[in-house]
């Protein structure tokens, strides 16, 4: 039906700042010492233990350029990437201190055994697909989850995702589509064995304006081993994901991404931290583009005219990886499209949980601390749904607020749907 | 996507113009590199502390006529000043009062922060300064060594804060988490002398939760607890930060971070579209350059010494290339250079839907005049009036 915006348009404006990790191992060098990094960082907030953004980013640096430091603090920052986005002179922190991870790593700083699990959830999600039922009972058992925490480091109430099975992929086997321009559609490791409703939605939004949706991949982007240090055995993986991508990518259409993290990584972080600089990388990594930034740029006027009443009361949460795109919050843009709907936002920064960060036992009380903000106002404004575009966020909130959290284009499908 | 107005930069000036403009019903897009230099004011609303002849300032409107005729102030004119402040301090009497430093000394501002101390608080009182122990942002002894030198009588009272920090900010947002305040404050309240008539803390009895904390303070100590400011980042500037940005994203104002704009699209009169450092374009009826100036990235000066406007290449005013030999001359310069614009704050030579704000105008000096809110706040109040006619003739054809 809404066809104003062909795919044959799409320009891909998107080309993310290639930027490798000399470039950001020297913009410590923009440094001015100002101090606003670490009045914004959530960790330095609520424990002392933690340097700030300002020490452990570009002022270690300096040190860890002529020896090597034997430190931990790169350790407790959970990557929520805010420092680098309230810093007046584009000092990359936050990827700094990735790299002064992976530096530790490498130099054999041990991984817990449950961190060196959560780093594959692609593997999580094939092993405990195969018997969702058992996997869920495990998760749900406070004793086999006391257990599990003495032998891996996962806190026995950190937020694991219910586990589906192969759901999305058996459905969109047997979905018809509109016979429309083609778009590419990234489901990563999650959407299947975690998040398939969020993956409907987002072919159900597709096809309603009147597009064809294509699944070129369900390899994961690697992200948690990435932000974990262990680069290794990512290089392999990533360069893997670009060589199922870059078909769709080089046909100048947009890959279009659910998962805020997911895009970031392979946007920014493979040249980040693989110095993934290559045209194949760059192509693909210039096609990708989020959902909500895809839809706001392309389908404002298709939406408005079509979104329908829903009388509902949601509170939006922009999740701390939206920040890195540097595209605003364009769910922000889509959802007041929708009449009738009662829209708060989100008055916290962050949410604590930081990927995997708010899984590890040691640091699950920092997270719930940083959460604790959130929680609280959605408690008060008591809403229908929570919406946010990460999925270890909702997860997360979902877990801690008893609010049932969706992804903005779940909220979306709902209007549009209606009849 | 397209906006009535985009804002580059979160300057104070930026957002003023963006509240304005919201009020108005106008959609409004920021694009921010990072945070604004609000970050880095320390003491509070500065309209016009010192005339151009170093003198210190009483009445702040009555000064406005002493400045350079290119001035912004001069610019916008002396009535526009009064009608911004008015709208924003609620305030129009014109008089400056004193607030105290966190050295101790007297600076002019035009309107105390809630609980900001001032030397009237002190005066002719016993006054106690509390020094958080581990509180490396604040030295209270620098302060009271001062004061009591100037003649106030002022002592220091170390005490546990509610949790080891030494940062302003992480000691700030400790208070807001902090489950029994009265308790806290009682205990310190058990240690103070009797003697004490006020009581002064640096600047980080609570972020978002401020007004609850001191509330609180005042309630159970039982005598007037104010603020002093502290080094920067300070939380003053910060909270007025976090509540004009608060207020516009919940008027669903789109603000994007890390964004740089470099080029733009124009149609030889008019800018159509800018341009950020990774090739997305933004569009916009008008556009407002808060960027900072100097200090924040919104001016830049090459290795000849000659300033540039970086987000949208406007021509600047410079009395002389700056030199690292002639430091203080080259200062002054420096602060003095920016883009020249008209009474509406249009840059003189540029596009017609183009409005320049705050650091990033020419012929102020923010350090000497010591007015650096009243010039944002102006002049960010009339380019939302600017962009209002503006858009008003364009909706009227
Ligand atoms: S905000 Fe940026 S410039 Fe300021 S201290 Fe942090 S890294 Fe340095
Ligand atoms: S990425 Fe987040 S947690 Fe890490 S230093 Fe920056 S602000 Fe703090």
């Amino acid at each position: 039906m809404l066809k104003k915006n062909t795919i044959a348009e799409f320009s891909s404006p998107h080309a993310h700042k290639v930027r490798d990790q000399k470039a950001i191992l020297s913009s410590m060098d923009l440094c001015t010492k100002c101090g606003i990094c670490d009045a914004h960082c959530p960790v330095a907030s609520v424990t002392g233990k933690f340097p700030g953004p300002k020490y452990t980013g570009p002022q270690a640096q300096r040190f860890r350029a002529i020896e090597s430091l034997s430190e931990l603090s790169p350790f407790l920052c959970s990557g929520c990437g805010i420092c680098t986005s309230v810093c007046p002179n584009d000092v990359a922190i936050t990827d700094i201190i990735t790299v002064a991870k992976a530096v530790s790593f490498n130099e054999g700083t041990e991984l817990k055994v449950g961190q060196r699990i959560l780093n594959r959830p692609d593997l999580i999600g094939k092993l405990s697909g195969l018997l969702p039922s058992l996997s869920n009972f495990m998760l749900n058992n406070g004793l086999l989850r006391f257990l599990i925490e003495k032998a891996t480091g996962i806190h026995r109430d950190a937020p694991l995702p219910k586990v589906h099975g192969p759901v999305f992929k058996r459905w969109f086997t047997n979905h018809t589509q509109p016979d429309g321009p083609r778009i590419s559609y990234f489901i990563g490791c999650s959407i299947d064995n975690f998040d398939p409703d969020v993956g409907k939605a987002m072919v159900g939004v597709l096809n309603h304006l009147g597009y064809r949706v294509d699944v070129p991949t369900d390899l994961c982007c690697s992200l948690p081993m990435l932000s974990s240090g262990e680069w290794k055995p990512t290089r392999a993986r990533a360069i893997n994901l670009i060589d199922a991508l870059h078909p769709s990518a080089s046909n100048n259409t947009p890959v279009i991404f659910t998962s805020t993290s997911c895009s970031l990584t392979i946007r920014s972080k493979y040249s980040a931290y693989l110095d993934m600089t290559d045209t194949k990388s760059r192509t693909v990594a210039n096609a990708v583009v989020d959902a909500c930034e895809f839809l706001r740029e392309r389908h404002m006027d298709d939406i408005r005219e079509n979104a329908k009443e829903l009388p509902l009361r949601v509170l939006y949460h922009g999740p701390c990886q939206l920040r890195g795109h540097h595209i605003g919050q364009p769910a922000v843009e889509l959802l007041q499209l929708i009449p009738g709907l009662h829209l708060e936002l989100s008055k916290a920064d962050c949410c604590g949980v930081g990927g995997t960060y708010g899984y590890d036992k040691d640091k699950y009380d920092i997270a719930t601390s940083i959460g604790t903000a959130l929680i609280d106002q959605i408690k008060e404004f008591n809403p229908d749904f929570v919406i946010c575009d990460s999925e270890t966020c909702r997860w997360s909130i979902e877990a801690k607020s008893s609010v049932p959290s969706i992804h903005p284009v779940q909220l979306l499908m709902q209007s549009l749907g209606r009849q | 996507m397209k906006t009535d107005v985009i804002i580059i930069g979160a300057e104070l000036d930026g957002l003023i113009a963006a509240t304005r403009l919201v009020e108005y019903g106008y959609t409004v897009r920021i694009l921010a590199v990072g945070a604004g230099s609000l970050h880095y004011s320390s003491a509070g609303e500065h309209v016009l502390g010192f005339d151009s002849s170093e003198q210190m300032v009483k009445n702040p409107f009555e000064a406005i006529e002493s400045l350079n005729s290119h001035h912004p102030y001069r610019r916008i004119g002396t009535s526009n000043v009064r009608l911004a402040l008015e709208w924003f301090y609620k305030k129009n009497d014109g008089s400056n009062i004193l607030s105290v430093s966190p050295a101790g000394l007297g600076i002019p501002v035009y309107r105390a922060l809630p609980w900001q101390a001032t030397f009237d608080d002190i005066k002719n009182k016993n006054a106690t300064i509390v020094q958080f122990r581990n509180h490396g942002d604040f030295t209270a002894h620098l302060a009271s060594n001062e004061l009591n030198r100037a003649g106030y009588k002022v002592s220091v009272l170390e005490f546990e804060a509610p949790d080891v920090f030494s940062k302003n900010a992480a000691l700030a947002k400790s208070f807001d988490r902090l489950e029994d305040p009265a308790s806290f404050f009682l205990g310190l309240k058990e240690s103070l002398s009797d003697e004490t008539e006020v009581l002064l803390f640096a600047a980080v009895m609570g972020f978002k939760d401020h007004q609850r904390i001191m509330n609180e303070a005042e309630k159970i100590i039982g005598i007037p607890c104010r603020e002093v400011s502290t080094l920067p980042p300070s939380i003053p500037g910060m909270r007025l930060d976090d509540d004009l940005t608060s207020n516009l994203k919940q008027q669903k104002v789109s603000i994007h971070s890390g964004v740089k704009i470099i080029e733009h699209r124009s149609n030889g009169s008019h800018c159509i579209a800018v341009t950020d450092d990774i090739g997305r374009s933004y569009e916009a009826s008008i556009f407002i350059v808060s960027t900072g100036g100097v200090l924040m990235g919104g001016l830049d000066i090459d290795s000849h010494g000659n300033v540039h406007e970086t987000s949208l290449g406007l021509e600047v005013y410079q009395s002389e290339p700056l030199s690292a030999v002639s430091v203080d001359t080259s200062l002054h310069a420096l602060h003095m250079a920016g883009v020249e614009t008209d009474n509406e704050l249009r840059p003189l030579k540029g596009y017609r839907n183009v409005c320049v704000t705050g650091r990033s105008l020419s012929h102020w000096n923010p350090a000497q005049e010591s007015s650096c809110e009243g010039v944002c706040i102006s002049t960010g109040w009339v380019a939302a009036e600017t962009a209002h006619n503006q858009l008003m003739g364009m909706k009227n054809g």
